[in-house]
């Protein structure tokens, strides 16, 4: 895919910014972030698919900030940012993938394989989607995201009202 | 969850604002807003996007994506890339006298003239009046060392020692090509961002390189600036010959490489 990062970046940096701050609630680590998001982007031009490019956009990023939080060492501001360190924290043993490399996972990201534990986690206890909704973003079925998020249930914090 | 009363997260709106949702799911969503009152997220998400966009120009920020992106590709590069082994450094004492000797002002050296050692510094170059950044390479002779010309023939087992005079200049690289087309960093010596230099006086690298057998010339190139930048700008001038932008001053030292 041809990539014109100047227009890619008019049109979808800012909603890159918005959520590499909504996740790491730092406004000068969220903009070094939306830098690497973009440089994964241009990395990875020769197999991106273009066809939704916010969504790929939105999955780069909150991988990307993932990593971060994985070394981040500041005490976690409420719940959600407790959630997402733990998230972050994690291993993706549903992909039996490992996480000590945090490029496989972008690589497995633009090379379209299923979309990792860790995402449809983000998705569904910090962003607030529905089931539906995070099995409709990742390409699965409802069950299968069930089953994904079963497997990490126990690891994390309990959430309210979650079955 | 109930997807009809639960707030529209702001994943889904994004999506929403940028036209990705299928059909019936887009119109799902917006009665949520509607039914919620909160029909102005999306309004308010055209307004941020100006607002960002005014903080962080394209202008400013494209090519700072476009340096990492090269500092990122650069360093991906397999370290065989680094052919020059570096052989001796530059001893303590050596290094603070060239440091102390900036306040003097010499003569230029002339061609072939006989330096002292590494461990004595050789003449230090002055830094009154309109001096540009200088790159000299010495050559470690039997009795010390020979400053080498621009062309000058040095041959495989050469140790070269590398001095720059910054000049004032605040960063720098110093790097090398070779016929083959293999570059080497000097200062840094791994890909990345241009080193903060002593500004003043001429500076010894901390390590002398000895040559090895790779034909044709050696190109060395001193780029300098009053801001940072990335060895990438420096990597494109050295494989393409492409132009450094203006804010970079550039000082090339080209040698010969014979055959033994």
């Amino acid at each position: 895919m041809a990539v014109d990062i100047e227009t890619f970046y008019r049109s979808h940096g800012p909603m890159v910014l918005r959520r590499c701050r909504r996740l790491l609630r730092d406004e000068a680590k969220a903009v070094d972030a939306m830098h690497d998001v973009f440089v994964e982007i241009l990395r990875r031009k020769d197999s991106l698919d273009a066809s939704s490019p916010a969504g790929l956009l939105l999955t780069t990023a909150t991988h990307v900030c993932l990593n971060r939080l994985r070394s981040e060492r500041r005490k976690p501001e409420d719940r959600d940012d407790e959630m997402l360190f733990h998230i972050a924290a994690m291993e993706d043993t549903a992909s039996a993938e490992s996480r000590t490399l945090a490029g496989r996972i972008l690589d497995r990201l633009f090379s379209g394989q299923p979309e990792s534990t860790r995402l449809i986690a983000v998705l569904h206890y910090v962003d607030r989607l529905t089931l539906e909704e995070v099995a409709g973003e990742v390409g699965m079925s409802v069950s299968g995201v069930r089953k994904r998020l079963r497997t990490l249930k126990e690891r994390l914090p309990a959430m309210p009202g979650e079955a | 969850m109930s997807a009809t009363t639960e707030r529209v997260p702001d994943w889904l709106l994004e999506r929403l604002a940028a036209g990705e949702l299928p059909q019936a799911q887009a119109a799902e969503l917006r009665e949520r807003l509607k039914a919620q009152g909160e029909e102005h997220r999306l309004s308010a998400l055209s307004a941020s996007n100006a607002e960002m966009l005014s903080a962080l120009p394209p202008e400013r920020i494209v090519p700072a994506i476009e340096r990492r992106a090269a500092i990122s590709a650069d360093r991906a590069r397999p370290a065989a890339a680094r052919r020059l082994r570096p052989v001796w450094a530059l001893s303590a004492v050596a290094a603070c006298a060239a440091g102390l000797a900036v306040m003097l002002v010499v003569r230029n050296p002339g061609t072939g003239t006989k330096i002292p050692t590494d461990e004595v510094p050789p003449e230090i170059i002055g830094v009154k009046g309109d001096v540009k950044p200088v790159l000299r390479i010495y050559r470690k002779t039997a009795s010390g060392s020979e400053l080498l010309r621009a062309h000058a023939s040095v041959h495989r087992g050469d140790t070269l020692q590398i001095r720059y005079l910054a000049a004032g200049k605040r960063f720098g690289v110093i790097a090398s090509i070779d016929a083959r087309g293999q570059i080497t960093f000097h200062l840094p010596e791994a890909p990345g961002l241009a080193v903060a230099l002593d500004r003043d006086g001429e500076r010894a690298l901390p390590h002398a390189y000895e040559l090895d057998d790779s034909p044709g010339f050696e190109r060395f190139l001193f780029v300098t600036s009053d801001a940072a930048f990335a060895t990438a700008e420096v990597v494109q001038a050295l494989k393409s010959g492409a132009a450094l932008p203006a804010s970079l001053i550039s000082f090339e030292l080209p040698l010969k490489k014979e055959t033994p």
